[in-house]
């Protein structure tokens, strides 16, 4: 047992040449510097882009794919990918509008079920993937219709509109502004924190990366991968859980049929900002950036008059361009 | 014509040639060939000819170059020096398929088929009969060929049997069919023998006969002496990446071949220190793990270091994986400081104090795109934060004190430990159980990779471990480092210890007899 004591304290002098440590910053440079310079070439066509309501309507459109993406840059960190965030939006949605609408719940445990919904699917993604030992993709290209087949049932396929002429209060999550931001923004930048701080100062972020780096190695040092990786799809659950509190919130309704494709959005935002698909390498400040950037080419287009069916080519077209820099970077380096 | 080493720098005085097995024409021939890898010089101007009709073997420790010469001939790797001429004109094997067109066929020790096709597409991969105008696949033709070819080989099976159905042997079969397809006149057999049964290998060595007789040239690979003796009619010997000596069969001994294997100085320094054991950290009875590991017994002492010698499949990574706790065991007993341990994970293994550092350090050992200070913490959170905190700034304190004690050459705790050295990267890896307060090390081909320099350092912390009452086991495939580090060694074969030698007393002769256990050779050194 004494054996490492001596060794760990003894000679303290071994700082060699510095070589440029690859720090995370590098890593969203990229993607940083592409809305930069994306946000120029739009104000210079369009000023209006940089007024403060438009600015305030970018992050508001981000708010949906960047919640989500928090969790899911948990999950493509691993290595994982889950396909059924849009369908778990739809499931947290009704079940509150459900609660709320049809058993005259109010409105603060409802929301709490909505958050609860979300964490529950999370939950048994992850069973299924961690106990069951079925891909990530698989596992959730099933639950993606489970959970929308779930929302569907729930409903009869009906949304409910107009909650808040029964809960005038459930405006306060979508549609008020606090201090001029909309309420959105604000969940979106507090999810994101907590995103980030558990990436960053926990034992749930380092074996993470730790999984999607190596997972065998990881294993190999005593990790309990299972537990980590289940921990990460209850994340990505819960993000999802808030995420249709939210949106829910700003359509004042909720709708079996919600958020369906939000997934791709979500994942497209993590790529984009710089996170390998293959797990192990990626920053929640990337991910940020990325839904951000999504959010500024469709509104460039849209001030541009621009189809919106030209922007769903352009954003495709981001998503590949994203990779294919990353990957000659990774070259070069 | 027999000499292979037209180029000056072979180094070693070779036998002379008399009676060739036969005057054919070579149809293959290796000149100077070189390759290096960073840090190692894996062949040397190596040289030697392939004739027709004939089996030659090559035989070398592991780590000689044969499997690197392999990939050669089967243009996986290409050279940085040298030439190969086939049918006396140079040719350059740029891809398998390149060899393969070329007429060189090797089939590797890994076997490269298809194991959810059957037979008969897996012989024909590539080359289906086709007909009509569309080229479909003519599979009854395709089916009639595939069992013809194997009735050849004087092997009774349908060939619609899936490959994933088949044994070992079978598969090796199914390999040769497919190389024969291709028109292969060289044919590589890479360890044949290596994952058989004895009745297995002699059904293989009887198609190995038949295609010699009908002029294929076969080169074998081997470090089973026997397969030496009951195949080949010349022998080649590799040692350390360079040529020692091409005789024929029939001049030669296993114990010459040995002396020859190993024959070399030992130039490295292995700075040993003596220790004097203490009490048993470590006693693992019984070890059984059915088809891999039979009735293992040892125990390693505090301050004592236990090599484990033995050729590769010989059990050696095995046992350790076992004793980890990564693969089950199906019975036998560990014993932790006189205390039973019931190890199933990992994890249990590192709570009773063991550490792995596995022979895959880049596979098994290290998070490649993470920090040095991730993965020195990785096996050890409790170390830096509290049940659920890990703070990078905590993470990297702890790995500066590691970083400075073992003289880790890194710019910082920050870098990514994919762009460090081998020596380096072993060392974040000795960090990380340094960390866990380990105290049985399994240090599995501790400086495999590692420059020279480097790996006297790895030896110099594997003392200091001794010294502070560490028990360490060392797997290991150089012999040289085995007995020179050693206080008693251990020799595996087929899953059983077979020999147990003292580390001051033996020498790598013993060692190789044992491993290789050649029953003549085994009679020639007692």
């Amino acid at each position: 047992m004494s054996g490492s004591a001596r060794i760990a304290t003894e000679g303290a002098a071994a700082r060699q040449a510095r070589l440029p440590a690859i720090g995370s910053f590098w890593q969203t440079a990229g993607p940083l510097a592409s809305l930069f310079v994306l946000g120029f070439a739009i104000w210079l066509v369009e000023p209006v882009f940089l007024s403060q309501t438009n600015l305030l309507n970018v992050a508001r459109q981000a708010s949906l794919t960047a919640i989500l993406g928090t969790g899911m840059t948990f999950v493509i960190l691993t290595g994982g990918v889950d396909l059924s965030v849009g369908s778990m939006v739809a499931l947290a949605s009704v079940s509150g509008g459900y609660l709320m609408i049809q058993q005259g719940w109010s409105m603060w445990p409802a929301v709490a079920v909505m958050v609860l919904v979300g964490g529950l699917c999370g939950l048994f993604n992850g069973l299924v993937i961690t106990l069951g030992r079925i891909p990530p993709f698989i596992a959730t290209l099933g639950t993606m219709q489970i959970f929308r087949g779930a929302a569907l049932q729930l409903t009869a396929g009906k949304p409910f509109f107009d909650i808040t002429k029964t809960h005038p209060q459930f405006d306060i999550w979508g549609t008020r502004e606090y201090a001029g931001i909309p309420a959105p923004v604000i969940i979106t930048l507090v999810v994101f924190t907590i995103g980030f701080l558990i990436l960053r100062y926990t034992r749930l972020g380092l074996y993470t990366y730790a999984i999607g780096g190596n997972e065998q190695a990881t294993r190999f040092s005593g990790v309990n991968i299972n537990r980590y990786k289940l921990g990460v799809y209850v994340l990505m659950g819960l993000a999802a859980g808030v995420a249709a509190v939210m949106w829910s919130s700003r359509l004042n309704s909720t709708q079996p049929t919600v958020a369906t494709g939000e997934e791709l959005n979500a994942i497209a935002a993590v790529v984009i900002g710089g996170t390998s698909l293959f797990g192990g390498e990626g920053t929640i400040v990337g991910t940020l950036i990325g839904a951000l950037l999504m959010a500024v080419i469709r509104n460039g287009l849209t001030l541009m008059h621009v189809s919106a069916f030209y922007q769903q080519i352009v954003i495709g077209a981001v998503v590949i361009l994203a990779v294919l820099i990353d990957r000659l970077q990774r070259r070069n380096a | 014509m027999e000499r292979a080493d037209t180029d000056a720098a072979m180094p070693a005085p070779r036998p002379s040639d008399s009676s060739s097995p036969s005057d054919a024409q070579p149809v293959l021939e290796l000149r100077g060939i070189c390759k290096r890898f960073p840090g190692v010089v894996a062949l040397d101007h190596v040289g030697f000819d392939l004739r027709l009709g004939e089996v030659h073997v090559l035989v070398g420790e592991n780590g000689a170059g044969k499997s690197t010469l392999v990939k050669i001939l089967s243009g996986i790797y290409q050279p940085d020096e040298g030439e190969i001429l086939l049918d006396g004109q140079p040719v350059t094997l740029r891809t398998p398929h390149e060899a393969q067109r070329l007429g060189i066929s090797t089939v590797h020790q890994e076997l490269n088929l298809v194991p959810h096709l059957d037979i008969g597409r897996n012989i024909f991969l590539g080359r289906e009969p086709t007909r009509g105008p569309g080229g479909l696949v003519d599979y009854p033709t395709l089916y009639r060929l595939a069992e013809e070819q194997l009735r050849a080989l004087g092997i009774a099976i349908d060939p619609r049997r899936r490959v994933r159905t088949l044994g070992v042997a079978l598969q090796q079969m199914v390999e040769i069919a497919k190389a024969l397809v291709a028109d292969a006149r060289v044919l590589i057999l890479d360890e044949p023998t290596a994952a058989i049964t004895a009745e297995e290998a002699e059904q293989l060595f009887r198609i190995v006969d038949q295609l010699r007789a009908r002029g294929t040239a076969i080169i074998l690979i081997s470090h089973h002496l026997e397969d030496a003796t009951r195949a080949g009619d010349r022998v080649t010997v590799l040692r350390d990446g360079k040529w020692v000596a091409t005789m024929p069969m029939a001049e030669t001994s296993p114990r010459e071949m040995i002396r020859l294997m190993v024959g070399r100085e030992l130039t490295q320094q292995f700075p040993k220190e003596e220790t004097k054991p203490g009490e048993v950290a470590l006693r693992v009875e019984g070890l059984t793990r059915r088809g891999v590991l039979h009735d293992v017994t040892f125990e390693v002492r505090r301050g004592e270091l236990l090599g484990i010698a033995g050729l590769v499949g010989a059990g050696r990574s095995e046992l350790a994986r076992a004793i980890f706790g990564i693969d089950p065991i199906d019975a036998g007993t560990i014993t932790i400081h006189g205390k039973p341990a019931r190890i199933t994970s990992p994890r249990e293994a590192i709570r009773h104090g063991l550490a792995l550092l596995p022979e895959d350090r880049k596979q098994q050992g290290l998070v490649l795109p993470l920090s040095v200070a991730d993965n020195i913490v990785l096996a050890a959170p409790n170390r830096i934060g509290t049940k659920v905190g890990a703070p990078p700034a905590a993470r990297q304190s702890v790995a500066r004190r590691f970083i400075g004690a073992l003289r880790i050459r890194t710019p910082s705790a920050r870098q990514p430990v994919r762009l460090l050295s081998g020596g380096n990267q072993q060392k974040v890896v000795l960090a990380k159980w340094l960390l866990t307060e380990a105290d049985i090390f399994f240090f599995d081909e501790p400086t495999r990779g590692i420059d020279v320099g480097a790996k006297v350092e790895v030896y110099r912390l594997m003392n200091e471990l001794l010294e502070r009452g560490a028990a360490i086991v060392m797997i290991s495939s150089e012999l040289p480092e085995v007995l020179g580090m050693s206080d008693r060694i251990l020799v595996m074969r087929g899953g059983r210890i077979v020999a147990e030698l003292d580390g001051r007393t033996a020498t790598q002769e013993e060692i190789m007899a044992h491993a290789a256990a050649a029953d003549e050779s085994m009679e020639a050194i007692a």
